[in-house]
């Protein structure tokens, strides 16, 4: 540990773009910087929830959203950077064990929005054997393109807990595409999606 | 004789003011309202939410503390009713569950402990607990998403946590409701907790939260009623400060 490691080789938006290619009902909250846009690339959804600020929020505001909605699967899309500021929410998402909750980290051992400095993940921790330290039902490291069906197919399974898969993708920029900022919007947008009006 | 007549005059003296008053408690006007102590020893308090009752009214036991001036002494010296049952705690969790507050999201703090043991108890209630205050502000925007309410308990220290991560409530605009107990307030021994106590308030309200304090034991239900209402009507951040003289000196030597 401590020496900069290979990272991922996946293509980021090819994983997000196929993680939820066909998606029904599936609540979806973001990380902010890439993980965000790589979702809005796949295509702008009533059910994104986009997080443009409160870094290390993510995993979090899906813990919420799931704990509130157990009928629907949530699932978390964030960047490795993202998720290490909130490094300790994997211990309190434990606690809760919301088997409709699935958490991908989007891993390419950087961070990526402020000039590519290597990350702890890139230093060598690995978020998966975190995850299954701190009891999550279901973990896996994605190394391949394959590995995303089977994360696909994990999404609804509602008998392993909680779940998180950390994908290895390449650190490489991929162009921006930005989703809506209005906070306030996307709220509204994702609430009335889901039957809830503006107060 | 003489002793004879006194007493007789006494007893018809007596007589005469016991019927006084008993005609007077029929005639007079009932005056059970808001804040008022009813006949068995309890207060009742209509909880509206959106102008319309929403939840059952908030029942509390008459308490055995409430005066003013003893307040002004260690809390803790004074005679203390079941807390679970009676007091400021216990209003804390029943104008929350008043509100329809359906996740408690905390990091602990001795001052929060009795509406922590019921929120654990309830079954309408989802307890969740933090290892960091900020962590709550996540979690309560998300439950919000599916238009559930939800309260964060935690200590003056722990608002700082939260400072950057308020940005999700700013732009997001959802109800935020805090309850914090205070350090570094009052009569503080551990003056470590000075720098964070003394900054609570302003670091709140630098970040757009509408902050309240409570130092009166009865002045609790009522703020945290204010500041629910104004958290849920007006998908406003709002925090409660209890502090440091209601919670009472912590004892650091036992």
């Amino acid at each position: 540990m401590g020496e900069v490691i290979e990272g991922g080789t996946l293509d980021r938006r090819e994983v997000v773009a196929k993680l939820l290619e066909g998606r029904q009902d599936l609540l979806v909250v973001t990380g902010l910087g890439s993980a965000s846009y790589d979702v809005m690339a796949a295509g702008d959804h009533d059910n994104n929830y986009y997080v443009w600020a409160a870094m290390g929020s993510a995993v979090m505001t899906g813990l919420g959203l799931a704990k509130a909605q157990p009928e629907k699967s949530v699932v978390v899309i964030t960047g490795d950077g993202e998720a290490l500021m909130g490094f300790a929410a994997l211990a309190t998402v434990v606690v809760q064990q919301p088997a409709n909750l699935t958490v991908v980290v989007l891993d390419n051992g950087h961070f990526g929005e402020t000039g590519m400095q290597v990350s702890h993940a890139g230093r060598g921790i690995q978020f998966d054997s975190v995850a299954a330290a701190c009891g999550f039902g279901w973990t896996d490291r994605v190394t391949d393109i394959a590995g995303i069906d089977a994360l696909k197919a994990k999404i609804a399974d509602r008998s392993s807990g909680v779940k998180l898969a950390v994908v290895k993708i390449a650190a490489e920029e991929a162009p921006r595409v930005l989703p809506p900022r209005d906070g306030a919007y996307v709220k509204n947008r994702f609430r009335a999606a889901l039957g809830f009006q503006p107060i | 004789m003489r002793s004879i007549g006194i007493e007789t005059t006494f007893f018809y003296y007596v007589a005469a003011l016991t019927f006084v008053a008993f005609v007077a408690s029929i005639l007079l006007p009932n005056l059970k309202r808001h804040g008022y102590l009813d006949g068995d020893g309890r207060i009742e308090e209509n909880v509206a939410i959106g102008g319309t009752k929403v939840a059952e009214p908030i029942v509390r036991r008459a308490r055995l503390i409430p005066t003013h001036h003893q307040s002004l002494g260690n809390p803790d010296d004074r005679p203390q009713p079941d807390p679970m049952l009676a007091g400021w705690q216990r209003d804390v969790f029943d104008v929350l569950k008043a509100h329809d507050v359906k996740h408690i999201v905390y990091v602990p703090d001795a001052g929060h402990s009795v509406a922590i043991k019921l929120a654990e108890a309830d079954e309408g209630i989802h307890s969740v607990v933090l290892t960091t205050e900020e962590e709550g502000i996540g979690y309560i925007a998300g439950a919000w998403l599916r238009g559930e309410r939800s309260a964060l308990l935690l200590q003056s220290s722990g608002a700082g946590n939260c400072i950057n991560t308020l940005a999700l409530q700013v732009m997001a605009r959802f109800p935020l409701l805090m309850v914090v107990t205070m350090r570094g307030d009052w009569a503080e021994f551990n003056a470590w907790q000075n720098p964070m106590g003394q900054a609570t308030e302003a670091s709140l309200k630098l970040m757009g939260v509408a902050v309240w304090r409570a130092d009166q034991p009865e002045d609790v239900a009522p703020l945290l009623h204010g500041a629910a209402t104004m958290a849920f009507n007006g998908d406003n951040a709002t925090a409660l400060l209890l502090g440091q003289r209601l919670i009472g000196e912590k004892k650091w030597v036992k």
